[in-house]
């Protein structure tokens, strides 16, 4: 038997919440933020109001998933039960081209190759049928 | 620039450690109880009483059987001990209120409370939205900041080592520390990673205990038991823009700001300060507050604490109690306390000689600075 076969399931996103329109571009393969219709800035998390100028008009949309690592931190505690068969685990912080940040995971790359500034692609993996993750690689999609 | 007219009389803390036996209410009351009785007043003389992390003002001041004019309530987070006492200097100063009470109660060892997996709420909003990808915890939001910090201005693990070692140092003077036994870099560096780069003894003490203060007018404070320490500066700055994720500049432009502030309004600056007191949940959290507040340039905090420059004897002794990552997480209430007993000389082993200026500042999503004097404005 392997270990992750006996490990608890990881923590999945929430799709009842106000980022239900994120995660189901995600199954479709697109990064999809909320921009102001207003000043036209994107935002992410969602809220109803604009930061900036606290129009409630806005939509969803695609952005590019290009962007880079800013920074990043290693996990050798398990706080989620789910990930101890790969720990330690990277988490990245990636800021798309665009503006939008998120945390994240980086796909294909170990840990010690892992640096600051380094340019990345969105990656959307199955966590289930019906849930994706949005996840990064290398830009380029080389090693 | 504001000449403040306000002063701690009295300080009270408890115990710290695992005390299952007593509640939050019981710690706040414990606390309160002797930074009354350090002050030489009763529970009637509180006009008004904040209260952080207590569950309930009404059943805390129901349990303390008193009826002040004003009360308030705030969460359990660090940042409060800055804004709690930057208000009570307002509160006196207003010339509403004559003795404000602060008192903290945490008893967050003994209820098991986790700062890290699918109770984590910190954060803005709280972190729930990046479990899927296994991000979690206060201390992971730091490690992304001082990985940051690495890369950009070269700082080394051994120099982030100066902050733990010099603060267990102080702790091993400290009979109320909780964690006493000394450790050098090879102790430091051998200890294990929880969020890389940070290792466990870069992380604060979760414990039980409480903390109160009493701050009033310089006038009534001269008429009590205890020499008055005067607060002489206290500003206050947010930084809520984008805190979902952490700050591009370490919080040094928020750390300036009240930094400048409250230096003006004491008529003081960094070489009039006899010790630091560094809200340190995490020991990077330091190094961006030593930046951030100009003991040192943007950058160069690694090779600033090179050499023991936090240590007793040395220029800017910090965190002389062994704060948080060896007294205990008291969120900044022991670190202020301590301030104030080290500007009264009451610190046995580890006193500061001539101690007359005491700088307190947190960096946090709320930074605070507070200059604390043995001498008035």
């Amino acid at each position: 038997m392997s270990m992750s076969q006996a490990l608890p399931p990881k923590p999945l996103p929430r799709m009842d919440g106000p980022e239900r329109p994120f995660w189901e571009g995600l199954q479709e393969g697109q990064i999809r933020v909320q921009h102001c219709l207003s000043c036209g800035k994107p935002r992410f998390p969602a809220s109803r109001y604009c930061p900036h100028c606290h129009s409630a008009e806005s939509q969803w949309r695609a952005v590019d998933p290009h962007g880079e690592i800013e920074t990043f931190c290693i996990f050798h505690k398990a706080y989620f039960p789910g990930f101890v068969g790969e720990m330690p685990y990277a988490v990245v912080q990636v800021k798309l081209d665009c503006g939008v940040r998120f945390f994240s995971n980086m796909v294909g790359v170990s840990n010690d190759r892992l640096k600051t500034g380094m340019r990345v692609e969105a990656v959307f993996e199955s966590a289930t049928p019906a849930i994706a993750l949005l996840k990064f690689r290398p830009a380029g999609g080389s090693q | 620039m504001t000449r403040l007219r306000a002063a701690v009389a009295g300080v009270g803390t408890t115990d710290y450690g695992r005390m299952p036996e007593h509640d939050a209410y019981d710690l706040g009351m414990w606390a309160l109880t002797n930074a009354l009785d350090d002050a030489g007043l009763g529970f009637a003389d509180i006009d008004a009483i904040l209260v952080n992390r207590i569950p309930d003002y009404q059943r805390f001041c129901e349990i303390a059987g008193m009826d002040p004019q004003l009360v308030n309530i705030t969460p359990g987070h660090g940042r409060y001990s800055g804004i709690l006492l930057d208000t009570a200097v307002s509160l006196v100063m207003s010339g509403r209120h004559e003795v404000v009470a602060l008192v903290y109660g945490n008893n967050g060892r003994s209820a098991g409370v986790a700062y890290g997996g699918a109770e984590d709420s910190y954060g803005s909003g709280g972190g729930a939205l990046w479990f899927p990808y296994g991000m979690t915890s206060p201390g992971a939001f730091h490690a992304m900041m001082m990985r940051r910090h690495m890369e950009l201005y070269g700082t080394r693990p051994e120099q982030l080592a100066e902050v733990s070692i010099a603060f267990r140092k102080h702790a091993s003077l400290n009979p109320q520390a909780v964690m006493r036994d000394r450790f050098d870099l090879d102790g430091y560096m051998n200890a294990r990673m929880i969020a890389e780069p940070l290792r466990l003894l870069d992380y604060c003490l979760i414990n039980d205990g409480g903390v109160a203060l009493i701050v009033t007018t310089p006038e009534r404070a001269r008429d009590l038991k205890k020499p008055p320490v005067y607060i002489r500066g206290s500003a206050l700055q947010t930084v809520f823009a984008d805190s979902t994720f952490p700050p591009d500049d370490f919080w040094a432009g928020a750390l300036t700001s009240v930094r400048k502030r409250s230096f003006a309004d004491a008529g003081l600056s960094h070489d009039d300060m006899n010790a630091l007191m560094i809200y340190d949940n995490f020991a990077a959290t330091v190094l961006f507050s030593l930046e951030g507040l100009g003991y040192c340039g943007i950058g160069e905090s690694g090779s600033f604490v090179e050499g023991g420059t936090l240590q007793l004897g040395n220029r800017f002794p910090t965190n002389t109690s062994g704060g948080h990552l060896s007294e205990s997480y008291m969120q900044g209430w022991a670190l202020n306390a301590e301030a104030v007993r080290q500007l009264r000389g009451e610190c046995g082993e580890r006193q500061v000689q001539g101690a007359t200026n005491i700088h307190f500042a947190a960096a946090s999503p709320v930074c605070s600075s507070i200059v604390y004097s043995r001498d008035p404005s």
